[in-house]
């Protein structure tokens, strides 16, 4: 599998004070807005689709979750906390507009204040400085996202690299990131005079199966589906690198590259050849620009790549736990370097799933051992806020020094809450997300590494970064809990059935407390042949009982029985408790005188 | 066969004694379930409303909008003031729209002597105050024309202007009749019928270069709109309020067909761009001029460089007629914006067209300012442009416009948003009425309660002549109504109707239904048979 990384970060930078920002000229305008109308000084969002493999991808450029991912540093004179959660929600819903993604889910329930791991990049160490972070597991990425996205850049997806960005061929591949910083650097001593800066990132991981084909070879116009119409007439740069060492060797690149780059970065070399778009396009004239990969014919095409080396630390996630009440979540962090790294973790975990600080911990384990034993790793350092139902997520953040060729596995116990039933999704069965955890790490070397430092926004910049700071932010997979889930046609059956049974109660009660019951005696012969024979059939076998009645005198509910046409059993009486008592009490004694007619 | 007098069903003794006990828990079920149940729940399932105005919300358009302005009139000879002013009055008198209230104003040895209109002027409102939205005619009789308007709120007139003249400048002018009618009316083919005017306004200038490699343009369009519009705008917005942003967009291609016309220019041709096209253009555009982050109309006004291969571009109608006039192609939609197409000068196309380096050039602020400026006068709809014989009208010197047009756009401006206002509640309640699922909480009952008051405080301010106080009033009546109407917590129970409370309460309520009213035909029987057995 060949994993080229396409990436085109560009800067409109716009060196202007920011009462100039009303007027914009690379920058789009809702980005200048956005700058005024809330105290945003630093803001990321991704949008992904698919997970990234860090065991043989090495680490990506620029770092994303899947789903959603967004955050922003805050600071201006008298910001409040509670005005940057307004502002915050308000600032996702702007971008869920911008770039038609269901960013306007992100609110206070979601969204973390993180203490350690993000730091701001550009922001001055003097003054009030709030962050808020916050991720959409299960937003899906899609050409809805990429077109607005194309929008924001100052040629469109007009000409430049953005024009290979064809939905059909970008959504066809393993993994695709969707990326838009906006950065504001101010000068320390003048707060107005400023530097707006705008990257907009794209990243793409084919896999070459998908493509079927005859052998290895692959180019610009197979993996886009068109060749390069330009460059922007805006950019300065616009500049195609290809990585020639490592997996890189083994293919011969058409047309030949003119220029070769080589950097060493924390100690690991990597070779570059580039294609400068500026150079390219000289001529006038409309062509397209194609670069091709053409693998050896003599080499084994399917399964003699070589293993690429596993980069320092790798990170998994996963669920411990069975049934819909009590689980774990349990994140592994793998340490396959020679010498002990920092680690640093923070995790989100959703209101609706409770977890329990007491529970946590570090176990380790050799890295060629399979299982786990009692040996614990301490904290260097732990940061907990714990949630509040339906308002705030539970945020941890640890650290720890993880020891060579060591696995460390930290785990906390949680319990699934059950949630209102309006809480619920429109599928609910399909399972609540929680999100991807972060971890952090100072590497040691360079190897795998290429992410760009944090003062550059051009691939170029990654080279001549000569500081030991090869700082990695690693994402791990996202959860998906099946929280427990009631039956929602609840509520209505539960009106319906509680509406029944007062009703049925209802109706003997009120019979009970207004009817008597009065048994009208049958003193002729029915009309009809067969009750008139029934009522000699009874008559026969029942003469005595029937003498006894009368005996009596009263026509008594019990005597019924025996009364050979009970009619009336059944019928509402009731007497006017005159004195006369030859009224005609019951309506049925009525229809008996009409029947009797 | 027995007859009913002896029944052989005697109730017992006891079922009679306690025959009233049933009466009373007969009683007793009813006034429960049909006294209490059903009105409790009727109560805890309905739709929470809040109670509103209605009655009096309907009766609002019974009053018409009468709007109170005083013109005075000034002339030397009182006699022709007071024939003067008999006349307009009787021209005024059953005015459904206007109370025109003249007033004459004697002339003094010092107005005698007055050398200038304008030394007049300042005498004469020396002794009479002007409230805003008043007019004053003064006679003035070296006058060329019949009717001089100034740019404060006054008119000279010449000693023999009649006074229907003055009739009809008042009514085509200063008071806008004709666009009041346009207002109020309820017929949809009047036409004309332009929105109310919001609360606040985004103009945003956007200048289009499609292909910024051939047509290098240059142009601080930040520091064009700070000298242009903004000034101007701050002046006019008693309204509105307006906040200005520039935008460059790189790569908006425009969809239009486009013919090639040979000229003698040294390039030897210009574009077509057809009168009927220009609709599919603004389409083709708006979706590319960048969302935006706030939920404020926009008024675009768009400058488009037309790229050297279609350049210069001008409109051409359906007869083949050039439009251009003074060197501008520009046209507005309101209330969308404008649009100009800025054709680069020729030098820079013939070199781009000979493939040289392109020619950076700047754009003429001047020119195209000019042009934006008098789409924005259209576009906002303040200036007058009626021509009438025999009236001139002083030209602007300043950046602000006429005293008298602003005035009427004002008065203009709350007559449209009263009646807007009203027109909104009275659908609201209209269609409080016809959909029974619809809620109105506390805010929106507020909301609405607080612009009826608006309204009547508006329309009241109007007839007693404080044109300031009522076009506030008027505009906090449009925005409380329009929040009102809009909010979104008027369809909480829009997936609730009525249908689906009566099916859920079904098998409660007919089950028990059935006894209860039963029990009302049994109790009618035993009045009947006591009342019998009273007349017995």
């Amino acid at each position: 599998m060949s994993t080229p990384t396409f990436s085109s970060p560009r800067a409109g930078t716009t060196a202007k004070r920011i009462i100039v920002i009303y007027h914009t000229q690379l920058t789009p305008r809702v980005i200048a807005e956005l700058l005024q109308q809330f105290a945003v000084k630093e803001l990321h969002i991704g949008l992904t689709q698919g997970l990234w493999r860090y065991e043989t991808w090495g680490y990506p450029i620029v770092e994303a979750t899947s789903g959603a991912e967004m955050w922003a540093w805050f600071s201006g004179a008298n910001l409040t906390n509670r005005d940057v959660d307004s502002q915050w929600k308000a600032l996702a819903n702007v971008f869920s507009g911008v770039l038609c993604a269901s960013l306007n889910f992100v609110d206070n329930t979601n969204s973390i204040a993180p203490r350690h791991l993000i730091r701001p990049q550009f922001m001055p160490a003097n003054g009030q400085r709030f962050v808020r972070y916050a991720t959409l597991p299960r937003e899906i990425v899609c050409t809805e996202n990429l077109t607005p996205w194309k929008k924001l850049l100052p040629c469109g997806s007009a000409s430049g690299f953005a024009s290979l960005l064809n939905s059909g061929h970008v959504h066809n591949t393993k993994y695709h990131s969707l990326g838009l910083k906006v950065r504001v650097l101010c000068e320390d001593h003048d707060e107005d005079n400023c530097i707006v800066e705008l990257t907009q990132t794209a990243n793409l991981v084919y896999d070459l199966r998908l493509f079927e084909l005859s052998n290895n070879d692959f180019s610009l116009r197979r993996l886009f589906g068109m060749g390069l119409n330009g460059y922007c007439e805006l950019a300065e740069s616009s500049k195609i690198y290809v990585q020639r060492n490592e997996l890189g060797e083994r293919y011969q690149l058409v047309p030949e590259p003119v220029h070769e780059v080589k950097t060493t970065r924390g100690g690991h070399s990597v070779v570059y050849s580039v294609y400068d778009m500026h150079e390219q396009f000289k001529e006038a004239g409309e062509r397209l620009f194609n670069v091709a990969w053409l693998a050896p014919k003599s080499a084994n095409r399917r399964r003699n790549l070589a293993k690429p080396s596993l980069p320092p630390v790798t990170v998994h996630r996963y669920l411990l736990g069975h049934g819909q009440e009590r689980g774990r979540i349990v994140t592994e962090v793998t340490n396959s370097h020679y010498d002990a790294l920092p680690i640093m973790l923070q995790e989100v975990i959703p209101w609706y799933v409770h977890a329990y600080l007491h529970t946590l911990s570090i176990r380790r384990k050799p890295q060629r051992i399979n299982e786990y034993g009692r040996q614990r790793l301490p904290f260097k350092l732990l940061h907990y806020t714990p949630g509040k139902q339906r308002e705030l997520p539970s945020h941890l953040e640890i650290g720890f020094m993880l020891p060579g060729q060591t696995s460390a596995l930290i785990s906390i116990d949680v319990d699934y809450l059950l949630l209102k039933w309006l809480e619920y999704p429109p599928d609910a069965n399909h399972g609540h997300y929680i999100g991807s955890a972060i971890v952090s790490s100072q590497l040691p070397m360079g190897r795998n590494y290429s992410a760009l430092p944090p003062e550059g926004h051009l691939f170029e910049h990654s080279f001549k970064c000569d500081t030991a700071e090869l700082c990695a932010h690693l994402h791990t997979e996202a959860l998906i809990v099946s929280l427990p889930t009631p039956d929602f046609s609840m509520p209505y059956n539960v009106i319906c059935l509680a509406c029944t049974v007062v009703a049925l109660a209802f109706g003997p009660i009120h019979s009970v407390a207004t009817k008597m019951i009065i048994v009208g005696r049958q003193t002729s012969t029915p009309k009809n042949f067969v009750k008139r024979s029934s009522n000699q059939v009874f008559r026969r076998g029942k003469a005595a009982d029937e003498a006894a009645a009368e005996g009596e005198g009263l026509p008594a509910a019990g005597a019924a029985a025996s009364d050979a046409t009970g009619v009336a059993s059944a019928r509402p009486a009731i007497s006017p408790g005159s004195p006369s008592g030859d009224q005609p009490l019951l309506e049925d004694l009525d229809e008996e005188e009409e029947e009797q007619d | 066969m027995e007859t009913s007098s002896s029944s052989p069903v005697k109730p017992r003794r006891k079922d009679k004694d306690e025959d009233k006990f049933r009466i009373g828990a007969t009683l007793a079920f009813i006034v429960v379930i049909i006294g209490i149940g059903v009105p409790m729940w009727w109560r805890t399932t309905t739709v929470y409303r809040v109670n509103l105005p209605s009655t009096e919300i309907l009766s609002l358009s019974e009053t018409p909008i009468k709007t109170a302005v005083q013109v005075a009139i000034y002339t030397q000879d009182t006699s022709r003031g007071q024939l003067l002013i008999a006349e307009l009055q009787s021209a005024f008198s059953d005015n459904e729209i206007w109370s025109v209230e003249f007033k004459q104003l004697s002339p003094t040895p010092k107005t005698q002597e007055a050398h200038t209109p304008a030394a007049l002027e300042k005498l004469l409102l020396e002794n009479h105050v002007q409230s805003v939205g008043d007019f004053m005619f003064i006679e003035w009789p070296k006058l060329q024309e019949e009717l001089l308007l100034t740019t404060e709120r006054s008119a000279l007139m010449r000693s023999d202007t009649p006074s229907n003249k003055i009739a009809q400048l008042l009514h085509a002018k200063i008071l806008q009749t004709y666009r009041i009618n346009q207002i109020l009316s309820t017929d949809e083919r009047m036409g004309a019928k332009s929105e109310a005017p919001q609360p606040a306004y985004d103009v945003i200038v956007s200048v289009l270069n499609p292909k910024p490699k051939l047509t290098h343009a240059k142009w601080n369009i930040a520091m064009a709109v700070k000298t242009y519009i903004e000034p101007w705008l701050a002046k006019v917005s008693g309204v509105s309020n307006y906040t200005v942003r520039s935008q460059w967009k790189y790569r908006v291609a425009i969809e239009a067909d486009l013919k090639q016309v040979r000229d003698q220019s040294k390039l030897g041709r210009h574009y077509a761009l057809q009168e009927t096209a220009l609709p599919h253009l603004l389409t083709s555009i708006a979706q590319n001029l960048s969302a935006s982050t706030t939920d404020k109309p926009a008024i675009n006004l768009v400058v488009y460089i037309p790229p050297c291969h279609i350049a210069p571009l001008h409109i051409y109608n359906s007869k083949d007629q050039r439009l251009t006039r003074n060197d501008v192609d520009a046209f507005i939609s309101p209330p969308w914006g404008g649009f100009i197409i800025a054709n680069p000068p020729e030098h820079v196309c013939l070199s781009a067209m000979s493939d040289q380096e392109a020619v950076p050039y700047h754009v003429s602020t001047t020119d195209n300012m000019q042009v934006m400026l008098d789409q924005l006068h259209k576009l906002l709809d303040i200036s007058s442009e009626l021509q009438m014989e025999g009236v001139k009208v002083v030209d602007i010197e300043q950046l602000e416009p006429r005293r008298w047009e602003y005035e009427a756009y004002l008065r203009r401006s709350a007559i449209r948003h009263i009646s807007t206002a009203s027109s909104t509640l009275q659908s609201l309640i209209k269609l409080l009425d016809q959909i029974s699922y619809i809620v109105i909480d506390d805010e929106v009952g507020a909301a609405i309660t607080n612009s009826y008051a608006d309204i009547l405080a508006a329309k009241a301010a109007l007839l007693e002549h404080r044109l300031a106080d009522a076009s506030v009033l008027a505009k906090r009546a449009f925005v409380a109504s329009e929040r009102g109407f809009f909010d979104a917590s008027l369809l909480a129970q829009l997936y609730f109707p009525d249908e689906q409370k009566y099916a859920i309460y079904i098998p409660l309520f007919l089950p028990i239904m059935v006894p209860v009213l039963s029990s009302f035909n049994m109790l009618r029987g035993v009045l009947q048979a006591r009342r019998k057995e009273k007349q017995s």
